[in-house]
């Protein structure tokens, strides 16, 4: 090999270490950099999605950053007097390469440029560009390893955090609260599978405990327990047609019209038309208790309202109690009455089974993206969504509301422009004091009384009811 | 027949390992070499006479060699004269020293036209030799001498040649001086202008001698028999290592470095440092590249290269630019040493390539 080859292949040699060594340089910051990207991803997936981290991100930033660098800079090597030139300094060669790169590159060498160059290819034959050149992990390398064995923490182990997550065996997992809530969903219709001795209730109450318990111990994962919730659904509307409840709704209301005709059974078609059939039975036991203590004449048209009643609901007992009394007719009425209203609740009880079901199946489905869409109420984003959520959490009624005190509404005047007229407004203004003109003792009695007598009345699921009972609770005036 | 056979095989052979580059790398190879020896030689026989100062023998020989002049500057009693004569018995070439004075005149150093008489009794106008008229010519604190007669040395310095009553009389090579100067402002001097300066290739500083040094300069000086430097080059010789030295080759980089030095000590240039900017009123004149390139290049021989070196070019900034910068009034006034200047535009440039 001659004097010139020598000094080109030294150089050539020396540029490729350059390249690699910057490479590695570059690259590992970069590797640095997209592992703090990626634990923020993975941890934001974790701890606030509540899922674990989608690993082609976490791949994607990885990898495309320090891969396009380390690319960039071996293919793009540096030029080859400034080589050349570090080389001279690292090994003290005392500008012998580039001189001779430079010699080499003369169209006429003079004699003093072939003994330079004689001179800078013995020079280079024994350069030790491994010494000059070393290719050496760079600092950022320790926090490399220390990033990676975060992210492997964050992406590896179980989506467990607290008791806000559990795994499921297969799947993505199901959380905590929303198993928590199954649980509570299912106790809270076994209580009422009890009080209202409806068996069909409390067969389907405990398999949806049965349900509650797998999500708990993570035996289910997502999928499993939506499927499972569904059969029970359909179970649920096997047992309690949602055709046969709209036909009772209507029975009731056909009753509660015919009992309001009499004085005595008024107050019972009051509850009918309310909903609130508890107090419908309560009073039908009432005017069974006093019956015989009523007059001649009230005794009969008792008799006759609840006969008129009792057709209007069913044809059955047309005639068949002609040779009784009339006291006796009509307490085989009321217990007749009482019968369908026992079965009317145990039917709505049903329906609301149904409800609750399809809620908890929605929570569920809904996931982690629950708190994301921001229309599910429960913890966190969730709060003041549409429908009730299935969270764990400190706060389940959310936040408690800001109200700004200080201040009040007051008229004030003014003219607008230069005419003449006069313009009022009401505007919020400063108030003197924060105390309210009412004591809050009472308008919270008030509105506790309105709330129990709203959710008697109406046909609110559980999940709701549970909830604003909950507020309630909150916001109740200490002692 | 045989014998005839085998020697045209000898000369096929001969032939065909001749390499034409390698033989002409060898010739240089040797001549660099001889430089090295001679130069050593220089050295030690001076070394003989003149206890330390070595690197300022050093670049007393690179001046001779590169064919500059050189200026020293010390207080006296340094050596300096002693130096020059020393380095004039280790060369076989005629020494001539000048003692400026105040009222030398140029006629005294470059010579005059007389009016002789043969020996038919025929006069005629003949050119009388100054002392100028010698290789080596040692001009002894050249700052006591008036503005003419520094002049008048200085352009015989520049053209290598004197004009007397309009002939011109060539002067011969090796034409080296060495002035010596006194850096104490002493009433009756004349400091050299600034432009005249700018002819000397190097301006050296001769230091006090350290303690060592002074224990053998007294052994040496105060015994019966004085040493005596012997011959080691003539004029021949020095021409040669001469040529030697001017074919050396300087890569690209290394001139663009020797201007960024050269550049970092004008105020106005975008090379100079706030120094630089502060303390400098004019900067070095290109003689002054030209200066460490040819230093550089005496220097990369003696360190066995056949190429100049930015190390090389930095060992001769100081000596080269020192004496070709101008500093301003503010300069002045701080006391400011231009190798300061110089070394903070080679640190400037070294920080820049980081």
């Amino acid at each position: 090999m001659d004097a010139v080859s020598t000094v080109t292949s030294t150089v050539r040699r020396a540029a490729t270490r350059v390249a690699v060594a910057a490479s590695v340089k570059h690259s590992t910051q970069a590797l640095l950099l997209g592992l703090g990207a990626s634990c923020i991803v993975a941890a934001v997936a974790r701890f606030l999605l509540q899922t674990l981290p989608p690993l082609s991100v976490l791949l994607a930033l990885l990898l495309v950053l320090p891969a396009a660098i380390a690319v960039w800079f071996l293919t793009s090597r540096p030029p080859r007097g400034r080589v050349a030139k570090l080389v001279d300094d690292r090994l003290g060669l005392r500008d012998r390469l580039s001189s001779a790169l430079e010699f080499a590159a003369a169209p006429s060498k003079s004699e003093a440029m072939l003994a330079q160059l004689a001179d800078a290819a013995q020079w280079s034959a024994s350069a030790d560009l491994r010494a000059a050149f070393p290719i050496t992990l760079p600092r950022e390398a320790k926090f490399v390893l220390l990033g990676a064995a975060l992210l492997a923490a964050l992406v590896a182990l179980p989506l467990r955090s607290g008791r806000d997550a559990i795994v499921g065996a297969n799947g993505p997992s199901v959380g905590r609260g929303q198993a928590d809530e199954v649980k509570r969903l299912s106790e809270e219709h076994l209580d009422l599978a009890n009080k209202l001795n409806s068996d069909d209730l409390r067969r389907l109450a405990q398999q949806l405990a049965d349900i509650a318990e797998k999500l708990r111990s993570g035996l289910l994962d997502r999928k499993q327990a939506l499927a499972m919730l569904s059969q029970l659904m359909s179970e649920a509307e096997r047992t309690a047609p949602s055709a046969a409840r709209d036909k009772l709704a209507q029975q009731l209301k056909a009753l509660a019209a015919a009992l309001s005709r009499s004085e005595a059974t008024r107050d019972i078609a009051k509850s009918l038309e309310k909903g609130n059939l508890s107090k419908a039975a309560a009073d039908l036991k009432s005017l069974s208790e006093r019956l015989s203590q009523l007059s001649k004449s009230q005794q009969e048209d008792v008799a006759k309202t609840l006969s008129q009643a009792s057709s209007s609901a069913a044809q059955r007992q047309e005639g068949t109690s002609e040779a009784r009394s009339e006291s006796e007719r009509s307490q085989s009425l009321i217990r007749d009455l009482a019968d369908r209203i026992s079965q009317a609740e145990r039917d709505r009880a049903l329906g609301r089974f149904q409800r609750d079901l399809e809620m908890a199946k929605h929570a569920i489905a809904m996931g982690s993206r629950q708190k994301e869409s921001g229309k599910m109420p429960g913890k966190g984003w969730g709060k003041g969504g549409f429908k009730a959520g299935f969270g764990a959490s400190n706060a389940p009624q959310g936040e408690a509301s800001r109200v700004e005190g200080k201040t009040m509404s007051e008229r004030a005047k003014g003219a607008q422009g230069a005419g003449p007229t006069v313009e009022e407004e009401t505007l919020r203004a400063q108030r003197d004091d924060t105390k309210s003109a009412r004591p809050y003792r009472e308008v919270y009695a008030q509105y506790q009384k309105q709330m129990e007598e709203a959710l008697e009345r109406e046909d609110i699921p559980l999940g709701y009811r549970y909830r604003v009972k909950r507020y309630f609770e909150a916001i109740k005036p200490k002692e | 027949m045989m014998a005839s056979w085998s020697y045209l095989n000898a000369l096929i052979e001969q032939d065909l390992a001749f390499d034409p580059e390698r033989e002409m790398a060898q010739t240089i190879e040797a001549s660099a070499a001889k430089f090295r020896t001679s130069f050593s030689s220089l050295k030690s026989e001076i070394g003989k006479v003149i206890v330390g100062h070595e690197g300022v023998v050093q670049d007393v020989l690179i001046c001779l060699f590169a064919g500059g002049h050189v200026l020293l500057e010390g207080v006296p009693g340094l050596g300096k004269t002693m130096l020059v004569s020393t380095l004039s018995q280790t060369l076989h070439l005629r020494f001539s020293r000048i003692q400026f004075t105040p009222d030398l005149m140029p006629a005294d150093i470059i010579g005059t036209n007389v009016v002789v008489e043969n020996e038919r009794g025929q006069k005629f106008v003949e050119f009388q030799k100054g002392p100028l008229f010698a290789n080596i010519i040692l001009a002894d604190e050249i700052n006591r001498a008036t503005p003419k007669t520094q002049s008048a040395l200085l352009e015989a310095m520049q053209e290598r040649s004197v004009t007397v009553g309009g002939v011109r009389h060539d002067l011969e090579a090796p034409f080296f001086v060495l002035a010596t100067q006194n850096p104490i402002e002493m009433e009756g001097t004349y400091p050299l202008p600034e432009a005249q300066l700018d002819r000397f290739f190097f301006k050296l500083k001769i230091q006090y001698p350290k303690m060592g040094e002074a224990m053998e300069i007294l052994r040496r000086t105060t015994q019966r028999e004085m040493p005596q430097a012997g011959h080691v080059l003539d004029a021949q010789g020095v021409r040669e290592l001469s040529l030697i030295l001017r074919d050396i080759p300087v890569a690209t980089h290394v001139q663009e470095y020797a201007l960024k030095v050269l550049y970092g000590t004008h105020p106005t240039s975008p090379h100079a440092t706030e120094m630089t900017k502060r303390f400098v009123k004019y900067g070095a004149s290109p003689r002054g590249a030209q200066a460490m390139v040819l230093a550089g290049k005496a220097l990369a021989i003696l360190d066995n290269r056949f190429n100049v070196s930015e190390h090389d070019i930095r060992q001769a900034a100081l000596p080269s630019l020192r004496h070709r910068i101008i500093l301003n009034f503010e300069g002045e006034a701080e006391g400011m040493d231009t190798d300061a200047i110089i070394n903070d535009v080679i640190r400037h440039i070294q920080a820049g390539k980081q």
